[in-house]
């Protein structure tokens, strides 16, 4: 009986609700889009990027790196502040894949590192690591009194990548056409961290991008072959305005 | 490592930067400004259009002033001899567009007769949309009458034909990105049967053809004289155009602003009483603290016109989704008619077009029109949608109404259009004061503002309807169904604080049975102070079906 009864009051109040109802379609407050610091061009600005690159150049003697297809990929996000028109202070944190590919070539140090010393020519060999990047970088704004977006710059800074995973890997081909892969992921002779100074040059939300590695990727007891030390690539970096 | 190849890649990156930074550096545009001018003499019967005279006349302006006077050759030429190369002059700016480094720049600055030199804007952006979500989807009425309804109906157009009034004697300069096919165009073969085109000039090419490349002209010129099977698309199909070129269309040289104002300049010359322009400049050259009016070189050229005597209609742009959300400049400016866009489905605002008010405080947009239309397409017709294509409808509305206020100024005009709005005397920051109403030229506006009743309800002002709105014949429906109730908050120094658009649901209601009042919604303060109440010294302002009251705090 309780139960009905207040079943009762609350369609009563339901109904009493529906007279007055309303829908509010458009609400602003102008005070809360003057004025801002975050954007493209003020002092504030964050924006996510998307960067493919390749080798180029030749590694060091003693094993053939495929430099055109030896890529890397990065995807980050740039946080950045404003100093004045003409500079901005970035910092880069993300993502970072880079392969390197081995030319099935003449001698190569990986024959002995891992296939005790016999020459075996592979369908695909590579290195491959992965890990955070971390870079840092100054933006010179080349049209320093443009308006809210990205315009033409020039960045110049430098990096580290923590690599937290890495990979030996080869792909060969049984006589029945299966396929054969192999990963060695305990690698001792790879460093853990790289660093890297960086240039870009940037045209509104595309640039072409610079890395010039300092540190070998391998250590040095080893005596592997490096591969080469410059990539250059592409980035897309779209934002909203 | 094979240090040739990695030393031409730098070697590339290098020189591309540099050309990067060349072409950034080196084809910098700067707006150089002149302290004087030295011409004594200047004939306005020779210079100017007997229109351009007439104009004058009856704005109560100089047959010619300062303004007038050409610039100085000897201050171009000196100017010439250091900068890379120069753009348009301007005699209302007295000042030259520059081509120049750095270096050449700070050279210029030093010459005796320079009083400034700043840098200038990048391309303007048509207020159109091109995204096919906004385009209508015609459901119902699919006849030739009913595609050009919505545009024509929100204005009370036909009122205007009633009237006799379609534009005749007005000459109103376009100022756009091309015309494309109006030369052929089915559209506007009324137009060019009465010889309706008197001149045309393409400001970039520097020829007079302005038909071969651009179509958003011809979609906006359709928005005032096209026709579509007999039927108006714009309400003025019998003035007299002038048709300017000053915009590239989707690409980003730097030629645009000072060709905005050598348009102007032309237009003034050859008689144009009015100037529609649907092109705004936003993010790729300014903040929106320079939308303060008299920051762009658009702005001020728009500003010296409307001194001239001519009636500006410039779109509010269509920023209202994107960051920059205000209206872009030349819009900016006090004494341009800045025009929004409305949904034709609901009645208000549509979501992309670009809010009030200006960096200074200033309201804007001042009226609105349909912001999607049926139009001209280079081809045919289709929708559109934009504020480029409601700013034409306003232009052509405003050239009957001047039409039928012969004597007017370009300001009492512009004033009289915005009090010709479905809101007016409300106003807030994305209507302006709503769709100008043909109906309201002829007619008083019906409303009882008595009628309407605020009470304080601590955290919300509750809006009732007294008996006395219902005694009005015409509203003894017994339901309101989809009205829409705009109410706003002002602080004491007239800022509109928060503002809403509140639809009020179908109600139905015995009219026996309203003894004092009828609650129709509630406006809540959104106003963060400690007890959620309106400060003192606060204004809320409620419009509802004619009727307009406020309550002070």
């Amino acid at each position: 009986m309780k139960k009905s009864i207040l079943i009762l009051i609350l369609i009563f109040l339901s109904l009493s609700l529906s007279t007055i109802a309303q829908d509010v379609v458009l609400e602003q407050k102008p005070d809360q889009f003057i004025g801002g610091t975050f954007g493209a061009n003020k002092d504030w600005f964050a924006q996510l990027s998307f960067g493919f690159g390749t080798l180029v150049g030749k590694g060091d003697a003693g094993l053939s790196y495929n430099d055109w297809r030896s890529n890397d990929v990065r995807i980050s996000i740039k946080l950045k502040r404003k100093i004045n028109g003409l500079l901005s202070v970035w910092l880069e944190p993300g993502y970072h894949y880079a392969a390197y590919n081995i030319n099935q070539s003449g001698n190569r140090v990986t024959d002995s590192l891992f296939w005790g010393g016999f020459p075996i020519n592979h369908e695909k060999e590579r290195f491959a690591t992965e890990g955070l990047l971390i870079n840092g970088f100054l933006r010179f704004n080349i049209d320093t009194k443009r308006g809210n977006f990205l315009g033409y710059y020039l960045d110049l800074g430098a990096g580290a990548d923590v690599i937290a995973d890495r990979e030996y890997l080869t792909i060969d081909k049984r006589t029945d056409g299966s396929q054969v892969r192999a990963s060695v992921t305990n690698i001792p002779y790879m460093n853990n961290l790289d660093y890297n100074v960086l240039a870009r040059i940037g045209i509104n939300w595309i640039a072409f991008t610079l890395n010039y590695r300092i540190s070998p990727l391998f250590k040095s007891q080893y005596n592997i072959p490096e591969p080469a030390i410059i990539t250059a690539g592409i980035e897309l970096n779209p934002y909203s305005h | 490592m094979n240090r040739t190849l990695t030393s031409k890649i730098i070697f590339v990156f290098a020189f591309v930067s540099v050309i990067l930074s060349e072409k950034a550096v080196a084809q910098t545009k700067y707006w150089v400004s002149f302290t004087e001018k030295t011409a004594k003499h200047f004939d306005p019967f020779k210079f100017f259009d007997p229109k351009t005279i007439e104009n004058r006349l009856r704005n109560g302006l100089p047959l010619s002033d300062w303004y007038d006077l050409p610039v100085d050759s000897s201050f171009i030429r000196s100017v010439t001899q250091i900068a890379d190369s120069i753009g348009y002059t301007s005699r209302w700016l007295n000042g030259v567009a520059v081509f120049a480094t750095l270096d050449e720049i700070k050279k210029i600055q030093s010459l005796p007769f320079v009083k400034s030199a700043e840098l200038m804007g990048f391309t303007a952006t048509p207020a159109s949309i091109n995204d096919s979500n906004n385009k209508i989807t015609i459901t119902k009425d699919t006849s030739k009458r009913a595609k050009i309804a919505d545009q024509i109906d929100g204005l009370e157009g036909t009122e205007m034909t009633i009237h006799g009034l379609t534009g005749k004697g007005i000459r109103i300069a376009i100022l756009d990105v091309g015309f494309v096919n109006v030369d052929k165009h089915p559209a506007f073969e009324y137009l060019r049967s009465h010889n309706g085109i008197i001149m045309t000039y393409d400001f970039l090419r520097h020829r007079e053809n302005v038909y071969g490349s651009g179509a958003h002209g011809t979609a906006v010129l359709s928005c005032i004289a096209g026709k579509y099977k007999g039927y108006n698309i714009g309400l003025a199909p019998d003035a007299e155009f002038l048709l300017a070129r000053t915009e590239r269309d989707g690409s980003e040289f730097k030629d645009e602003e000072d060709a905005w104002v050598a348009a102007a300049e032309w237009a003034e010359q050859h008689g144009a009483q009015m100037i529609s322009c649907s092109l705004g400049y936003t993010y790729q050259r300014y903040f929106y603290k320079d939308m303060n009016g008299h920051t762009s070189v658009a702005s001020r050229g728009a500003s010296a016109a409307a001194r001239k005597g001519i009636l500006i209609c410039i779109a509010a742009g269509n920023e209202g989704e994107n960051q920059w959300k205000f209206v872009t400049t030349p819009g900016d400016c006090d004494s341009v008619l800045t025009v929004g866009g409305y949904d034709p489905k609901t009645g208000y605002h549509s979501g992309f077009s670009s809010y009030g008010p200006t960096a200074d405080g200033r309201m804007k947009p001042n009226v609105i029109a349909a912001g999607t239309t049926w139009v001209a397409t280079p081809r045919s017709y289709g929708y559109e949608s934009g504020t480029s294509f409601a700013t034409p409808l306003i232009a052509g509305f405003t050239a009957c109404v001047w039409q039928y206020l012969k004597g007017k100024t370009n300001i009492q005009i512009m004033d009289t259009i915005q009090k010709l709005g479905s809101l007016y005397p409300y106003y807030d920051y994305a209507h302006g004061y709503g769709i100008p109403k043909a109906g309201y030229l002829f007619g008083e506006k019906h409303g009882n503002d008595s009628a309407i009743t605020l009470y304080d309800d601590n955290d919300a002002i509750t809006v009732s309807l007294s008996t006395s709105y219902f005694k009005d014949s015409f509203k003894d429906n017994h339901y309101f169904k989809d009205n829409y109730m705009y109410a706003k908050a002002t602080d004491p120094q007239g800022r509109v604080k928060i503002y809403d658009v509140i639809k009020v649901n179908t109600q139905r209601f015995e009219l026996a049975n309203i003894t004092s009042y009828l609650t129709v919604g509630r406006f809540a303060s959104g106003i963060p102070t400690e007890e959620e109440k309106y400060p003192k010294g606060w204004v809320v302002t409620v419009f509802f079906d004619h009727c307009v009251r406020s309550y002070h705090f």
